[in-house]
């Protein structure tokens, strides 16, 4: 009868041993998550300048002037009579490198029409706000400082034709996926002599912030003095 | 004579004593006949409930922005500190239970979160339910990344990840549901969480798909809390 007390205890012990060892039972529930974002993405479509020519013994000219704005990308033939090369011009073109833009204001004078254009197309998903800012100027720091004050940026709503729409005059031109915007570079020059014979080179930004984290503040471009 | 017989006499009481100890005792025998059924650990996605996505609408005209707009974005600040309805839709979440492995039970629920941006928050609710008949309690919640990084949470705990690898936080989710929640059988209970996509510069990072993975154990309510021997 001991011996079987014992067996009884030895078998308990090990059931008992065994029962600590037992995972318990689980089961689970998952989510699978993915996230897709958007992007953005601005490009330039189109370009155009202004040119100025002086037009002599053209009957339709009496004022000796032709102002013709229009595509850079498009030749064009001046009227009878236009003597080359143009009095002045502005133009804006292609640049050697993927989002970038070659400006030229060649001779300028006071002339409100003397401008030069970039039609920008937003293809990115998450609507944004585009302002331009002018990074770093090069050249005479006082005749820089007259054109800085005279240099401007200017945003038109717009289609693929560049149509000059109504002018986004608040806090960024807002743009949404396939929007169009013209952006308008012009030297808005005064009749003062002081502005005359004025030479330099800038280098500008047209930027394009996700709506909602406008106004942005952005790095100061490193190498440059800034304005 | 007399020794002769009592010998054989012996002899005889012995040979009938070991036949006495080979015979079989009388015997009689009860059966049991016994049946046993074990219980069963199950959880479910609800399908009694909807999986609610705060945000669930696509822009009409997608990739184009709808503003205005009745169904606006909400956007968060960093740590879920504040969040609030933004001007547009931009960007909305889907969700689906699913039965990934089989089972006749959707135990998945997939969750796409469409053209966000930074900022974008959004917040989704569902109800687990008790499949099985032993009582649950939620053991442990665990958010995994795609690259194998997980982080155990409780209600309240905000985990972020970086959902590209980059070194960057990108992505945020405040957990909403407290551990030891107890269900009996057939019993549900609403769980949520919210998310919150960070500021992440890398161009890699724009019109990209990154994933993310939770998992919530649930454990026999007697084992509660419960960590596996090793």
């Amino acid at each position: 009868m001991k011996r079987v007390g014992i067996l009884v205890i030895v078998l308990v012990l090990a059931l008992g041993a065994i029962g600590v060892g037992y995972a318990a039972w689980t089961d689970v529930i998952y989510i699978d998550g993915t996230v897709n974002t958007g992007n953005v993405d601005l490009n330039v479509v189109n370009y155009s300048g202004t040119w100025i020519y002086k037009v002599i013994g053209n009957e339709n000219y009496p004022d000796e002037v032709w102002v013709y704005h229009g595509w850079a990308t498009v030749p064009f033939e001046p009227p009878a009579g236009s003597v080359e090369p143009p009095v002045a011009y502005a133009v804006a073109l292609p640049g050697g490198e993927d989002d970038t833009v070659d400006v030229i204001f060649e001779n300028a004078f006071p002339l409100d029409e003397l401008s030069a254009d970039i039609l920008l197309h937003y293809e990115g998903t998450i609507p944004v706000k585009v302002d331009a800012v002018i990074t770093s100027v090069t050249g005479d720091a006082e005749e820089i400082a007259l054109l800085a004050e005279v240099a401007e940026f200017h945003f038109y709503e717009s289609d693929e034709t560049g149509t000059v729409g109504t002018e986004v005059t608040e806090g960024g031109a807002q743009l949404h996926y396939c929007d169009y915007v013209l952006c308008v570079m012009t030297l808005d020059i005064p009749q003062e002599d002081r502005y005359m014979n004025l030479s330099g080179s800038f280098t500008a930004e047209i930027r394009a912030v996700q709506w909602n984290e406008y106004p942005y503040t952005w790095p100061t471009p490193t190498g440059s003095p800034g304005l | 004579m007399k020794k002769k017989f009592s010998i054989l006499l012996l002899v005889m009481v012995l040979a009938l004593g070991s036949l006495g100890v080979g015979y079989a005792a009388w015997t009689d025998v009860i059966y049991i006949d016994g049946t046993v059924t074990t219980g069963s650990v199950c959880m479910e996605v609800s399908p009694n409930h909807p999986i609610t996505v705060t945000d669930d609408d696509m822009p009409p005209e997608y990739p184009k922005a709808e503003y205005p707009t009745s169904n606006p974005d909400m956007n968060g600040s960093f740590d879920f500190a504040s969040w609030g309805y933004v001007d547009k839709n931009v960007g909305w979440g889907e969700a689906t239970a699913v039965d990934l492995d089989g089972d006749g039970i959707n135990e998945t629920i997939e969750l796409v979160l469409n053209n966000v941006y930074p900022w974008y928050y959004n917040h989704v609710d569902f109800w687990a339910h008790n499949c099985g008949s032993v009582p649950v309690r939620l053991n442990k919640v665990v958010i995994t990344d795609d690259y194998g990084n997980s982080t155990e949470v409780g209600v309240s705990d905000i985990t972020t990840l970086d959902l590209n690898d980059n070194d960057t936080d990108d992505f945020q989710i405040l957990w909403g549901h407290p551990l030891g929640t107890q269900l009996e059988y057939c019993d549900s209970v609403n769980i949520s969480f919210a998310m919150l996509v960070l500021q992440d510069e890398d161009p890699a990072f724009q019109g990209g798909s990154f994933k993310f993975y939770i998992s919530l154990e649930w454990v026999q309510w007697d084992k509660y809390p419960y960590t596996p021997e090793d």
